[in-house]
């Protein structure tokens, strides 16, 4: 490997007096400040809608700034000329939030199809054998023959990285890159970027995980509303100070106070369920558990362990194959209109999936649960669309969702705000149960802490709520008891278990 | 049999072109079932500048032409401008319609010629070889082209960095984009060449098949090569044998119609479409399409 003869680069990347406006007069960046150095790991952290995402994509060359220059590898740019190629060109690598790899397609493939440098012919060995250097100089452990859609999600953003680094990247972008790992890859994610650093790349990690941002940081910038608040050495910084520049507020610890046991009958038992999976790994086999009224069991495990299909049995678009489904004592059909009669509710863990619907108003939405029998908005199949926006209206109020127009479509709010409207409809009708699946995925801390804030109060006022989750952190902090879904079956989490222990459980580790 | 099988390869030529045209569009993540139109516009121009020439040849890049415009009209709209891609090809194939009528009707006033087709041109010593000669080496240059296309994509989908990229694009658009393709370039392309494939499989028509050109007579074979397409589960080898079966149905329809003299020959003419219909419902459940196939590409819209 032939060896850059001229001084390395002081700074991968400088942005300076970003700006941006999808709409004038809002600007989404307002002259903005970057400065990225050659073998740093540079955390940009922010809530949704901060804007961070926004300007990777122009520093990716997807979206042309309004105002700003940039600086890549101590070289201007001309904004005018900047493509997503000509970015990959001048090293910058993007691993997208969304994996951007084809899922269709094997790892060598994905690897190959994008190099500028392919020729007429795709020779599969000579792909494969370029891969497997890429992948024992920088140290990155994938499957190189398999396809993208069936390796786990870890295995795929090291894919990702892999593909960067093949086109010669020298800064790495990575976009909130741990929402879909578990701890355990996480930290192997941790150990490669350093290594990476160590090796005079830079790396731009988005996030808006306080805790990670002090694991793998250097440096962090903190944007807020469009505007970069600070830039500082990650050990200048705690986690509660960093999160009081990304909020511009204080975010006080949880408060969960003990609770008495219930001696009333149990708010949801499942009883010996079992249920097709998607996938071998996936099928239920004997669920059974009890939750009392008041309570939050939390139930953690890594995706694709069976927590799609537990949720769908119990919100009535799975059929078991055996088992019951008690709610408040009483044997239910599990169907989702008997379900929601009886008193389950359901908060849906593909949010714009099956539990929104993105083209649809806040008034819509807000409605359509009920849209069979709900009186208030339909007398003999016509619509009350004047009650509807009041109710709408209403809930966006109360619940601070912005904006509190009832004729927005959902596809027009954040994903914070979006998922407010979400909770405040299921927790409307004063559900006994509440079933939660990873209710705060991708939302930013402000958001995140609304949700956790309205599940404790369900539990406070006697509700029952099942949380679904991968996120351990949010399991650990809400839950009363904890068990774990692993390999379609439920696996006994002691009191008192800490991370680490969980994670054995989860990996079915455990001594047994 | 030597006979069914030689018709069956035969009528299964126009198809495999077209098929195998509408392919590498598909695998780029475009439907264009303005196919039919096209297919027409190519089946017109042929014989109208082979009437005109006297060329057949001619008549062959005549009907290329055609199908390349008939392309440029689908690409602009469907994929620069981003309209929905079947409403835009059911334009196309509506004023192909249209147009190739008036064409004919002001051309030849309701009394064609007769065009100069392209003559078998059987290959010495294999067009005598039992049972498979006729069908496969005593042809006209078209089925010999259509079998040397469906080598030609083949490799290119698997083995050129073209074919890799344009299954990318078709695949994930977003991911491509991101990987500095011009997601827009491949698909106009793709759209370009598949198009003036389905020209020449048009001209096969009036070139070969017959000689002269009648209103709207592709009858629905662009959409058979649609069908063919998903049957052949987006290979192309796939496609291969898929235009064989239809060919073959479609041959098989000759024979009993000339044979059954009660049934009313139209319930012969459902017959291949049937046959198609029942196969891809049966057997096209488990086939995976393109995964951004019909879909316009579209940077994000702004997010935070």
């Amino acid at each position: 490997m032939p060896q850059a003869t001229s001084r390395p680069a002081a700074y991968a990347a400088r942005l300076h007096g970003v700006s941006k406006a999808f709409v004038p007069r809002r600007p989404v960046l307002d002259g903005v400040d970057l400065a990225v150095r050659a073998g740093e790991i540079h955390a940009l952290l922010g809530e949704n809608g901060a804007g961070k995402s926004t300007l990777m994509k122009i520093l990716v060359g997807l979206l042309r700034p309004d105002a700003g220059s940039i600086s890549l590898a101590d070289a201007p740019v001309d904004l005018d000329r900047f493509t997503p190629a000509e970015a990959v060109r001048r090293g910058i690598g993007m691993v997208h939030q969304v994996s951007a790899l084809v899922p269709a397609m094997t790892v060598v493939e994905n690897l190959a199809f994008g190099d500028a440098r392919a020729g007429l012919w795709f020779h599969p060995r000579r792909a494969r054998r370029a891969a497997e250097r890429l992948a024992a100089r920088f140290q990155l452990e994938v499957s190189l023959d398999r396809r993208v859609e069936d390796l786990a999600m870890g295995e795929r953003q090291r894919a990702e990285i892999l593909r960067a680094l093949g086109r010669g990247a020298r800064l790495l972008i990575l976009d909130e890159p741990t929402s879909v790992l578990t701890p355990r890859e996480a930290e192997a994610l941790f150990a490669s970027l350093r290594g990476l650093r160590d090796a005079g790349r830079a790396v731009i990690f988005i996030s808006h995980k306080l805790s990670e941002v002090e694991a793998v940081a250097d440096r962090v910038t903190i944007l807020r509303q469009g505007k970069a608040t600070a830039s500082l050495s990650a050990r200048e910084a705690d986690a509660r100070e960093l999160g009081r520049l990304m909020l511009g507020r204080d975010v006080p610890p949880l408060e969960r106070p003990a609770r008495t046991p219930s001696v009333a009958a149990p708010a949801l038992e499942i009883r010996g369920l079992c249920a097709p999976g998607l996938s071998e790994a996936s099928r239920l086999r004997e669920i059974d558990l009890r939750l009392d009224p008041g309570e939050i069991l939390g139930i953690v495990g890594i995706d694709g362990n069976g927590q799609r299909e537990l949720e769908e049995v119990l919100a009535g678009v799975r059929r078991p194959t055996r088992g019951d489904v008690c709610v408040g004592g009483r044997r239910i059909a599990p169907r989702p209109r008997a379900l929601r009669a009886a008193g389950l509710a359901h908060l849906s863990g593909d949010r714009d999936g099956a539990g929104l619907i993105s083209a649809f108003t806040l008034a819509e939405n807000w409605i359509l649960k009920g849209s069979h029998d709900d009186r208030r908005f339909f007398r003999r199949g016509w619509l009350d669309r004047a009650a509807a926006r009041r109710a709408a209206r209403a809930a966006a109020e109360r619940f601070g969702i912005v904006p509190a127009d009832p004729d927005a479509p959902i596809a027009s709010l954040s994903g914070g705000n979006a998922q407010k409207l979400a909770v405040a409809r299921e927790l409307d009708g004063d559900p006994s149960v509440l079933v939660a699946v990873n209710p705060t995925r991708g939302l930013d801390v402000g958001s995140a802490r609304f949700v956790h804030d309205e599940l404790l109060a369900r539990r406070r006022s006697g509700g029952a709520v099942l949380l679904i989750s991968t996120d351990l952190d949010e399991v650990l902090a809400l839950s009363d008891r904890i068990t774990a879904l692993v390999r379609g079956a439920l696996a006994a989490v002691p009191p008192g278990s800490d991370r680490a222990a969980i994670g054995a459980i989860l990996l079915g580790e455990a001594a047994a | 049999m030597e006979a069914l099988l030689e018709a069956s390869v035969r009528l299964a030529a126009p198809l495999l072109i077209a098929a195998l045209g509408e392919l590498w569009v598909e695998r780029s993540g475009v439907v264009n079932i303005g196919i039919e139109g096209t297919m027409l516009s190519g089946a017109f121009a042929g014989f109208a500048a082979a009437v005109a020439t006297g060329s057949p040849a001619v008549g062959l890049v005549a009907a290329a032409a055609a199908g390349c415009g008939v392309g440029i009209l689908f690409a602009t709209f469907a994929v620069v401008r981003k309209l929905d891609q079947i409403v835009v090809g059911m334009a196309v194939n509506l004023i192909a319609l249209g147009a190739t009528g008036l064409g004919a009707r002001a051309l030849y006033a309701g009394n064609p010629p007769a065009a100069p087709t392209l003559a078998a041109l059987p290959v010495p010593g294999l067009a005598e070889l039992p049972l498979l000669g006729p069908a496969l080496f005593a042809q006209t240059p078209f089925v010999y082209a259509a079998l040397g296309l469906a080598v030609v994509v083949g490799l290119g989908l698997s083995r050129t960095g073209a074919g890799l990229r344009l299954r990318a694009v078709g695949e994930s658009a977003r991911a491509a984009d991101a990987e500095g393709i011009a997601v827009d370039r491949v698909r106009f392309r793709a759209v370009i060449a598949g198009s003036a494939l389905a020209g020449v499989a048009g001209a096969v028509l009036t070139l070969s098949h017959s000689d002269v050109f009648t209103e709207g007579m592709t009858a629905g074979r662009g959409f058979i090569a649609l069908a063919v397409v998903i049957f052949g589960r987006w290979s192309a080898g796939g496609v291969v044998g898929a235009a064989l079966f239809f060919g073959a149905a479609t041959a098989l329809q000759f024979r009993l119609q000339a044979r059954g003299a009660e049934i009313p020959y139209p319930v012969f003419l459902m017959f291949p479409y049937l046959v198609t219909l029942t196969v891809l419902a049966v057997a096209g459940g488990r086939a995976r399409a393109p995964a951004d196939l019909g879909r316009p590409y579209r940077r994000e819209a702004p997010a935070g």
